[in-house]
């Protein structure tokens, strides 16, 4: 908890530093800083009713706060695309976006095949659970459940 | 016919209910122990199979025919199966040719044996776009998971215990095919290939490997390896 007030606090004075940009803010700056500060506000009220989950909210909070300070000055994003040799701060946007979605879709497909896995395996225990002995012509057994002995 | 032997046969089933009694019908006339396992077919699969002196397993909903192959293995190895074979339901494999298949398992000589098409006369209408495509997954193989066989994709094969508990099959649907050739390559199991025959009609084609298949397969094994 204190690490994340602490990385929250940091944010904070980070974004204090960024300067304010020259001209107003546009109807869609205006809109989407409005929404990310609701979506602050609830993992905020979400952080005081469960606490054990601070690490996702924390995360989320992250990206929340990074987004603002992007959409408030753009230029920010500018001067972090030209250290790293990316000209345009749009290609940096696009690469990380890229990045992200890649990453994104890799941790969601590995949750998928655990899952089914997990589901296929609990299929398979009832299934033997359950299993059902036919009645052969010769053999004059009935229909009887999985009760054999086993070896 | 009640039998007490320790050559197991099982057999997956999808919505197989017209084909199924004739396959029973042969593959019980053999000295082996059946298990059928009914992968949430919405035919008369189940009943038909009950109709036979087999045993029936039914997954609650479809899991594909490598899940289902598992189930079954799980099943035979809890009553003691010593052999395994894996024989497919549609009738394109013979049950004349089971013994024929267990023998150098029986013998003690390989960990598994696996039925190739290739090595006996050639398969009865065999289209020739299918046998491209099963010429480019033996290809496939070589280079993927270093095995050398002639038929990547035979669904009648036979496995001893150790060997059956050895492998386990995570690919639920068509790649397990794949999967278990990687793992008797991966685990340095003995294996051997026998010649055995399939049979193809316009049903069995229906349902068997398309080019498109092919390349799912291709790609379900590479992610595979990503994600264990």
């Amino acid at each position: 908890m204190k690490t994340a007030a602490g990385l929250l606090g940091a944010w904070g004075l980070v974004f204090a530093q960024i300067e304010a940009p020259a001209h107003d803010p546009s109807r869609f700056q205006f809109l989407a800083l409005s929404v990310l500060v609701c979506l602050l506000l609830a993992e905020g009220i979400g952080l005081v009713r469960d606490r054990t989950r601070w690490r996702g909210g924390l995360f989320r909070s992250l990206v929340w706060l990074a987004a603002g300070a992007a959409i408030y000055n753009p230029g920010l994003v500018a001067s972090i695309s030209k250290p790293l040799g990316i000209g345009r701060a749009a290609d940096l946007v696009s690469y990380v976006v890229a990045l992200a979605f890649l990453g994104t879709t890799f941790y969601f497909y590995s949750r998928y095949v655990r899952l089914e896995r997990q589901v296929t395996e609990l299929a398979r225990l009832m299934a033997i659970d359950r299993a059902q002995r036919g009645k052969g012509p010769a053999s004059g057994a009935s229909q009887e459940s999985s009760e054999l002995p086993k070896p | 016919m009640h039998t007490h032997s320790d050559v197991w046969v099982v057999i997956a089933a999808w919505c197989e209910a017209p084909r199924l009694a004739r396959t029973l019908a042969g593959v019980c006339a053999q000295d082996v122990q059946v298990v059928v396992v009914d992968d949430g077919s919405t035919d008369e699969t189940a009943r038909v199979a009950l109709e036979h002196p087999v045993w029936l397993i039914s997954h609650p909903f479809n899991c594909g025919q490598g899940a289902a192959l598992q189930t079954g293995i799980d099943f035979t190895l809890e009553r003691g199966a010593k052999t395994i074979v894996t024989f497919d339901a549609d009738g394109q494999h013979v049950a004349e040719e089971i013994p024929h298949l267990v023998k150098p398992i029986a013998a003690g000589d390989v960990d598994v044996v696996l039925g190739s098409r290739f090595l006996s006369a050639a398969a009865e209408g065999m289209p020739r776009a299918r046998r491209a495509v099963l010429r480019l997954a033996v290809l496939f193989t070589r280079i993927f998971s270093g095995i050398r066989v002639t038929d990547t994709h035979n669904g009648f094969r036979a496995f001893s215990r150790r060997a059956a508990q050895e492998i386990r099959i995570t690919q639920n649907r068509m790649a397990h095919g794949s999967e278990i050739l990687d793992q008797i390559s991966h685990r340095g199991l003995s294996y051997c290939e026998v010649p055995v025959t399939i049979r193809y009609n316009a049903e069995t084609l229906a349902k068997g490997q398309s080019g498109w298949n092919a390349l799912r397969i291709v790609s379900q094994l590479f992610l595979s390896r990503l994600v264990r």
